[in-house]
C-alpha cells in the first residue's frame, strides 16, 4: 500500500526556496496564518501589563480578544449569568463561520492547537519514517464530548469550570503563571524582573505535560481534552463546505493520514467533527482525491461523534453532582474564608464564580503582582481564581487594570473615580476590597514597645485611615507611680476609612506568611447586601460609622 | 457519482441547519449581550438605581380612627382577669366598636407576639399566651378571616413556641402558627435611597420574615415590657426586630438607628403591650424570676393598648420600668422619621406620652 | 530534516488551482488586515483610563499614591515628598526667592512635608518637633554656579505660632554663638545661619564650613527673612 507509482514521480522539494516557488498553497496560507495568531497571542499576552496599558489605552479591547472569540466561554458565561458580556459577542465570529467551514479554528487560528502542532512537527520521529499510525481515528477521542457536557451541566447551576481545560484560557493561565516568569527568571534583563504566582509549579507543569504528550499521542489534546473542539466539532455537524475523497479516484494509499492533525479518517467517511480543516490531506494525496467541497455527499462522512448515551448520561450527572458537592461545603456562603480578597471591581462571590474563567488575565496585567492564582481557599470551585495576596502587592488607588481585560466580568470595569468614591461617586464612597487589623500581639509598638508606625506612614488614603495613638503606662510603682506617656504610639485603624488596598500589610516590618498588619475580606463592597455572606459586613454597617456612639 | 447521494431535500436540510444555528446563536447573543458591562455589577446592592425591593404596606391605613379617641388605653388588674384586662385596654381605644374598630370582617390578621427566647412564659422573656389567647378571640370576635401568629425566634422557632406556652393557647383557639423558613424571608427596602448616618439612618435594604405579612391586611403586636442591656427597653417597638432575617446581631452596632428603622417600616393596626410581668433587668434574656415583676413600677399588671407605638413605649419606659423617656435615643429617632415621612400623616409617633396626657388622650382603666 | 514548510511529496504547482490562490490570497489579506486594525486602534485611541483620571478632588487621594511601575511604593523615596500638601499651588510649593544671590542658584522647586511626613525628611528629630507645635517644613538646595558640589540647604520650619518658633530657636542656640542681625533675631554656627521670624525658623546649612559659603548663606538667609512677615 505505500508503494505507489504515482507518488514516485512526483517533484521531491526538500528546500525552502523551491516550496516558495509553489506559491499561494492553501497549506502554506495556514501556516503563515497560524504564526500570525500565535503572534498576535504572544503579542498580546506581553502587551498585557499596567505599563502598557496606561501608554496605549486602546490596547483593552484588544487583550482579551482571543477570549472573547471563544465561543464556550460566551457559552459558560451565557449559562450561568443568562448575560452575554461585552465583547464576547465577538463569539459569533468565530462561531458562525464553524457552522459553515467546520472546526477550521483547531487548525488554523488557535494559538494552543498551533504550539502542538509545532511542537508535535518537532518531536516527530525520525523524518525518513512515515507512519500514519499515531493519526488514526481512536474513541477516546470521545472524551472531550463528555468533559464538554460535564462542564456545561455544571454550568448551568451556576459553577464555570470550563477554564480549567478551555485551550485559551489554559494557555493565557500558563504564559501568566509559568511562561512569562520562566522568561523573567532566565533574563531579567530583558524581560523584567520575576514575578510570583502561587502554585505556578502545577500550572506550568500541566502546560509542560500536555505539550509533552505529542510525543506520544500527537496532539493529544486537541483531540481528546479539549472541550472548545468538542463544541466546534458538534457546530461543524452543519458545515456546508468539507474535505471530500473521490472514492473512484482514490488508490487508496493512507497517505492523506500521514500528517492529519485531526485523526480524522480522510482515507475513508470523514468525520466532520474531527476535521481540524488543516488541508494536510488534500496536499500529501498522489491522486489529487481529496477536495474541499460543497455540499459533500452524506454517504462518505460521518456528521458528529457517536457518542454513548449512557456516557453522556454519566457525563451529565458528573456534572449535575458537582455542583451540590462543591456548594455544600458551604466555602463561597456561611463558611467563607475571610482571606478571599478579589480584584477591584469582583461581583459578588456567587456571581464571581459564574464568571471567572481562570485565565489570568488580570493577575498578568497587575502592576504590582498582588493578584494570585488561588488554590482551594474559596472551595475547589475557586481554582487559579484571582485573589489578592498583599504580601507580595498592594492594590494601587489609580489603578483598575484588572477590570478592563477581564473577559467575561468577573471583575467589572471600573474607572478610576469610581473605585475611589470620587466626583459624581463620592456620595458612593470608595471600593472596599477589604478591613486592615492590626495583631496587638506581634505588631511592634503594641508588643515589645518598639517605635514603628511604618503602616501609618504608607497608608494612602486621605484622611489616613491608620492613624497613630497613645497609649497610657503607668511608671514606677507604689507611691511613687505616675502616668507616664513614654510608650511609643501605637498605630491604630480607622475601619470606615480603610479600604483594604494592603498598602500597610505589604510594607509591614514583621515579616513572615502573616504580617503584624493584615487585611481581610470583612467590610468588602462587594458583599454587600449577600445575605448569605453578610458577616463580611460585620464591620461595616452600610450608613452607620461604627465608631460613633 | 457520490454527488448523486445529495438530494435536493438534504441540501436544503443541511443549509438550513446552518443558517438556523447562526440565526439562533447571534439572536441569543443581541439578546443577551451585556453591552454596558457593569450593569450587572450588583456587588453594591445598596447602590442607587438598583432594582429595589418592596416596602411593606401600611397596616394603619384601613383604619379609620377619630382624632379625639384616646391613643393609648391602659387596663390595669391582676394576673387571673388577663383577658378582661386585654379587653378592657383595647375597649378603651374604642368604647362602643373595640376590636372592631381595627379589625374588619374578612381581615387577614397577623399577630406578632415577641417569642424570641426557649423560656417559660413565667420569667416574663415572652408575651404572655394568655394575651396572645385573647387578642385571637378579640380578632375572631371580629370576624376575622384568619389569624396567624407568628415571630422569628432567636432560638429554635418550633422549641419556643412551645416553651413560651403560645403553641398551646394558639392551638387551643384554633389559630395558625407560621415559623420562618428560608423561602419566607425577602429583602425589604427599608428607604429607597442610601441611609444617612447623619439623620441617624441605618437600614437600607434587608432580608425580613415578610411572607405571613404579604397574605395580612391587619398586624397586631404584642410586646412584652422588659428590660434590654443594649437597647435599654424591648417593648412595642422593638417588637418588631424579630421579624428581621440575616445576620441581625450585627444590627447591634447601632441599636437605636435601626429600631427608630423599624419604627419607620412598620405601620401596625394596632400594639399591645403585655405589662402582666415586667422584667426590670438583666433583659432581654433575664432567667431569674427576682428579675420579674408584675406590672413593673406601676405595681399591679397591666395591658396596654395604643395606636402609637412611640408614644406608647416611652409611657411604658416610665411608667413600667421607671425611666426617662427623654434619654432613650430610638424614641426620639422614631418620632422624627415617621413625622419626617408620614409629614404628621394618619401615622402617630409622639415621642413624649405627656403631650397625650395633657390632651387626654390616655385612659385608664382598672379590672 | 525537511522544513516546515516543505514536504516530502507535494502537489505539482498545476494542481493548485485559481480558487485555491485566491482564497489564500484573500486570507492573508484579511489575516494582515486583523494587524493592521490592532495596531492602528490601539495607537489612535487616546481615552485615557489611568494617568489621566484622578482629578483635584478635595477627597481625592494624596499624593501618596505609588508610582506604577516603582518597585517600592514612592512614599519612601525623598526624591519626591509623598506628603506634599495636596492644596500647595506652585507658588506656594516654592516660596524660595528666584533672585537668589548671585553666583548661586535658587531652589528649581522645593520640597513640602506636613508634619506626618517629617520623618521622611529629619527622621530622628520629627517627634520634637511636633510636639513643639511644627505645622510643616520647606526644604530647598542652592547650588554653586561654579560648583555643582558646593550647596546650601535650607530647612524652612512653620511652627504655627511665633513663641513655639522662638522656643526652638533659643532652645537649639548654642550660648556662644555670634548673633547675626537676619529676621527677629539669629546667629551663626560655623558657616550655618540660623534665624527666627514670625512663625518660621529657618536653618541655612552650607555644604562647605569656610568662609565664602558663610557669607552666602547670611546673604541668603536675609533674603528669606525679607519674605517672612512678622
Amino acid at each position: 500500500m505505500s508503494a505507489v507509482p504515482a507518488a514516485q514521480q512526483r517533484p521531491k522539494i526538500t528546500r525552502f526556496r523551491d516550496s516558495w516557488r509553489n506559491g499561494l498553497r492553501i497549506t502554506s496560507i495556514r501556516i503563515v496564518v497560524q504564526t500570525a495568531m500565535f503572534g498576535l497571542f504572544l503579542a498580546f499576552v506581553f502587551l498585557n501589563t499596567f505599563a502598557q496599558l496606561d501608554r496605549l489605552p486602546g490596547l483593552r479591547d484588544w487583550l482579551s480578544k482571543f477570549l472573547e472569540i471563544d465561543p464556550l466561554i460566551a457559552l459558560a458565561t451565557a449559562l450561568t449569568t443568562h448575560t452575554v458580556y461585552r465583547g464576547l459577542l465577538w463569539s459569533l465570529v468565530l462561531l458562525i463561520p464553524t457552522l459553515f467551514l467546520g472546526r477550521f479554528f483547531c487548525g488554523w487560528v488557535c494559538p494552543y492547537g498551533t504550539l502542538h502542532q509545532f511542537v508535535g512537527w518537532l518531536l516527530r520521529s525520525k523524518p525518513g519514517k512515515e507512519d500514519a499510525h499515531p493519526n488514526r481515528y481512536r474513541p477516546l477521542q470521545h472524551v472531550k464530548y463528555y468533559i464538554l457536557v460535564a462542564m456545561l451541566v455544571a454550568a448551568v447551576f451556576g459553577s464555570v469550570q470550563i477554564g480549567l481545560l478551555d485551550p485559551i484560557c489554559l494557555l493565557f493561565r500558563s504564559f501568566t503563571a509559568a511562561v512569562v516568569p520562566s522568561l523573567n527568571t532566565a533574563a531579567p534583563a530583558l524581560f523584567g524582573a520575576p514575578r510570583f504566582h502561587q502554585g505556578a509549579w502545577l500550572i506550568g507543569f500541566i502546560l509542560f505535560g500536555l505539550v509533552a504528550a505529542n510525543l506520544v499521542y500527537p496532539r493529544f489534546f486537541c483531540r481528546v481534552l479539549c472541550p472548545l473542539g468538542a463544541l466546534l466539532g458538534l457546530l461543524a455537524r452543519f458545515a456546508w463546505w468539507r474535505m471530500e475523497r473521490d472514492p473512484d479516484t482514490c488508490g487508496g494509499c493512507d497517505r492523506c493520514r500521514l500528517h492529519c492533525e485531526g485523526a480524522c479518517d480522510p482515507h475513508a467517511k470523514l468525520r466532520k467533527a474531527e476535521c481540524f480543516v488543516c488541508f494536510n490531506c488534500m496536499e500529501e494525496c498522489p491522486e489529487n482525491s481529496l477536495r474541499f467541497a460543497f455540499f459533500a455527499p452524506r454517504a462518505h462522512e460521518v456528521a458528529g461523534p457517536d457518542l454513548q448515551r449512557r456516557k453522556l448520561i454519566f457525563a451529565g450527572a458528573t456534572g449535575l453532582l458537582f455542583y451540590p458537592f462543591v456548594r455544600t461545603t458551604g466555602r463561597v456562603t456561611r463558611n467563607f474564608a475571610s482571606s478571599v480578597i478579589r480584584p477591584p471591581g469582583a461581583t459578588e462571590e456567587l456571581e464571581f464564580l459564574e464568571r471567572c474563567m481562570k485565565c489570568g488575565q488580570c493577575m498578568k496585567v497587575c502592576p504590582t503582582n498582588v493578584i494570585q492564582p488561588a488554590w482551594f481557599e474559596s472551595g475547589v470551585e475557586g481554582l487559579w481564581t484571582p485573589l489578592m495576596n498583599f504580601r507580595i502587592g498592594h492594590c494601587q488607588l489609580n489603578c483598575t487594570a484588572c477590570g478592563h481585560v477581564c473577559p467575561t466580568g468577573a471583575i467589572q470595569r471600573l474607572s478610576v473615580p469610581q473605585k475611589l468614591g470620587l466626583n459624581e461617586f463620592a456620595t458612593q464612597g470608595p471600593l472596599h476590597l477589604g478591613t486592615a487589623h492590626i495583631d496587638v500581639g506581634r505588631c511592634l509598638p503594641y508588643s515589645a514597645g518598639i517605635p514603628c508606625q511604618v503602616c501609618e506612614e504608607v497608608c494612602p488614603t486621605s484622611p489616613k485611615a491608620i492613624h497613630v495613638g497613645r497609649r497610657r503606662r503607668r511608671r514606677g510603682r507604689g507611691w511613687g507611680a505616675v502616668e507616664a506617656d513614654d510608650s511609643p504610639p501605637v498605630p491604630v485603624v480607622d475601619i470606615s476609612l480603610c479600604i483594604g488596598c494592603g498598602l500597610c500589610e505589604r510594607e509591614c516590618p514583621v515579616v513572615g506568611d502573616r504580617r503584624a498588619i493584615y487585611v481581610t475580606a470583612d467590610g468588602e463592597t462587594r458583599s454587600q447586601g449577600c445575605a448569605d455572606r453578610d458577616h463580611n459586613r460585620s464591620v461595616r454597617l452600610p450608613g452607620v460609622t461604627p465608631a460613633g456612639d | 457519482m457520490a454527488e448523486q447521494n445529495l438530494t435536493r431535500r438534504e441540501c436544503l436540510v443541511r443549509g438550513a441547519g446552518a443558517v438556523l444555528v447562526a440565526g439562533v446563536a447571534a439572536a441569543g447573543g443581541y439578546l443577551l449581550h451585556d453591552r454596558r458591562g457593569g450593569a450587572a455589577f450588583t456587588g453594591d446592592r445598596l447602590t442607587d438605581g438598583a432594582a429595589a425591593p418592596p416596602g411593606l404596606p401600611d397596616f394603619f391605613a384601613q383604619v379609620d380612627f377619630p382624632a379625639s379617641s384616646p391613643r393609648i388605653s391602659v387596663a390595669l388588674g391582676d394576673e387571673a382577669c388577663i383577658e378582661q384586662m386585654v379587653r378592657t385596654a383595647v375597649g378603651g381605644l374604642d368604647p362602643a366598636r373595640g376590636m372592631g374598630r381595627f379589625v374588619a370582617p374578612g381581615d387577614v390578621v397577623v399577630i406578632k407576639p415577641n417569642v424570641g427566647f426557649d423560656r417559660p412564659p413565667y420569667l416574663g422573656a415572652t408575651t404572655h399566651p394568655e394575651v396572645v389567647r385573647c387578642v385571637i378571640r378579640l380578632c375572631r370576635e371580629a370576624k376575622a378571616r384568619e389569624v396567624i401568629i407568628t415571630d422569628n425566634p432567636i432560638e429554635a422557632p418550633e422549641a419556643c413556641f412551645a416553651k413560651s406556652g403560645i403553641a398551646r393557647v394558639v392551638a387551643e383557639e384554633g389559630a395558625r402558627i407560621v415559623v420562618p423558613t428560608e423561602d419566607r424571608f425577602e429583602w425589604v427596602a427599608f428607604r429607597p435611597h442610601k441611609p444617612d448616618a447623619a439623620k441617624g439612618e441605618a437600614l437600607h435594604q434587608w432580608p425580613l420574615f415578610a411572607a405571613p405579612l404579604r397574605r395580612a391586611t391587619k398586624l397586631i403586636g404584642i410586646a412584652p415590657v422588659k428590660d434590654h442591656n443594649l437597647a435599654s427597653a424591648s417593648m412595642a417597638l422593638k417588637n418588631w426586630y424579630g421579624l428581621l432575617g440575616g445576620r441581625r446581631n450585627q444590627l447591634h452596632q447601632a441599636i437605636h438607628e435601626v429600631i427608630s428603622d423599624l419604627a419607620l417600616l412598620f405601620s401596625p393596626t394596632l400594639v399591645i403591650a403585655d405589662a402582666t410581668r415586667v422584667m426590670m433587668r438583666n433583659g432581654p434574656t433575664g432567667g431569674r424570676i427576682t428579675d420579674v415583676k408584675p406590672g413593673g413600677e406601676l405595681g399591679r399588671p397591666a395591658v396596654i393598648a395604643s395606636v402609637d407605638p412611640v408614644a406608647c413605649d416611652a409611657w411604658c419606659y416610665q411608667k413600667l420600668l421607671g425611666r426617662d423617656p427623654a434619654r432613650l435615643k430610638y424614641l426620639e429617632l422614631a418620632s422624627a422619621k415617621i413625622q419626617a415621612v408620614a409629614g404628621g400623616a394618619h401615622r402617630f409617633g409622639e415621642a413624649s406620652w405627656q403631650t397625650y396626657e395633657r390632651a387626654g388622650k390616655i385612659t385608664t382603666a382598672s379590672v | 530534516m525537511p522544513t516546515f514548510f516543505a514536504r516530502r511529496y507535494m502537489r505539482r504547482v498545476e494542481a493548485v488551482g485559481f480558487v485555491e490562490k485566491t482564497l489564500g490570497a484573500v486570507i492573508l489579506l484579511l489575516v494582515a488586515g486583523i494587524v493592521i486594525a490592532f495596531v492602528i486602534e490601539v495607537r489612535t485611541n487616546r481615552d485615557y483610563l489611568f494617568s489621566a483620571a484622578p482629578p483635584a478632588a478635595p477627597a481625592a487621594p494624596s499624593a501618596a499614591t505609588p508610582r506604577p511601575a516603582a518597585p517600592r511604593p514612592a512614599t519612601l523615596s525623598p526624591a519626591t515628598p509623598s506628603s506634599a500638601r495636596p492644596d500647595a499651588t506652585e507658588e506656594e510649593a516654592n516660596p524660595f526667592p528666584a533672585a537668589g544671590v548671585a553666583g548661586w542658584r535658587a531652589p528649581a522647586e522645593a520640597e513640602v512635608y506636613e508634619p506626618h511626613a517629617l520623618y521622611e525628611k529629619i527622621d530622628g528629630q520629627a517627634d520634637e518637633l511636633i510636639e513643639a507645635g511644627c505645622t510643616g517644613l520647606t526644604f530647598g538646595t542652592y547650588t554653586s554656579d561654579t560648583d555643582a558640589t558646593d550647596t546650601i540647604d535650607v530647612y524652612w520650619y512653620d511652627m504655627g505660632r511665633a513663641e513655639a518658633a522662638a522656643a526652638l530657636y533659643t532652645f537649639e542656640k548654642p550660648p556662644d554663638a555670634p548673633w547675626v542681625n537676619v529676621g527677629a533675631t539669629g546667629y551663626q554656627a560655623g558657616s550655618a545661619v540660623f534665624f527666627w521670624k514670625g512663625t518660621s525658623y529657618v536653618q541655612v546649612l552650607p555644604s562647605r564650613p569656610d568662609e565664602p559659603d558663610a557669607a552666602v548663606a547670611r546673604a541668603i538667609a536675609e533674603q528669606i527673612a525679607e519674605q517672612i512677615k512678622e
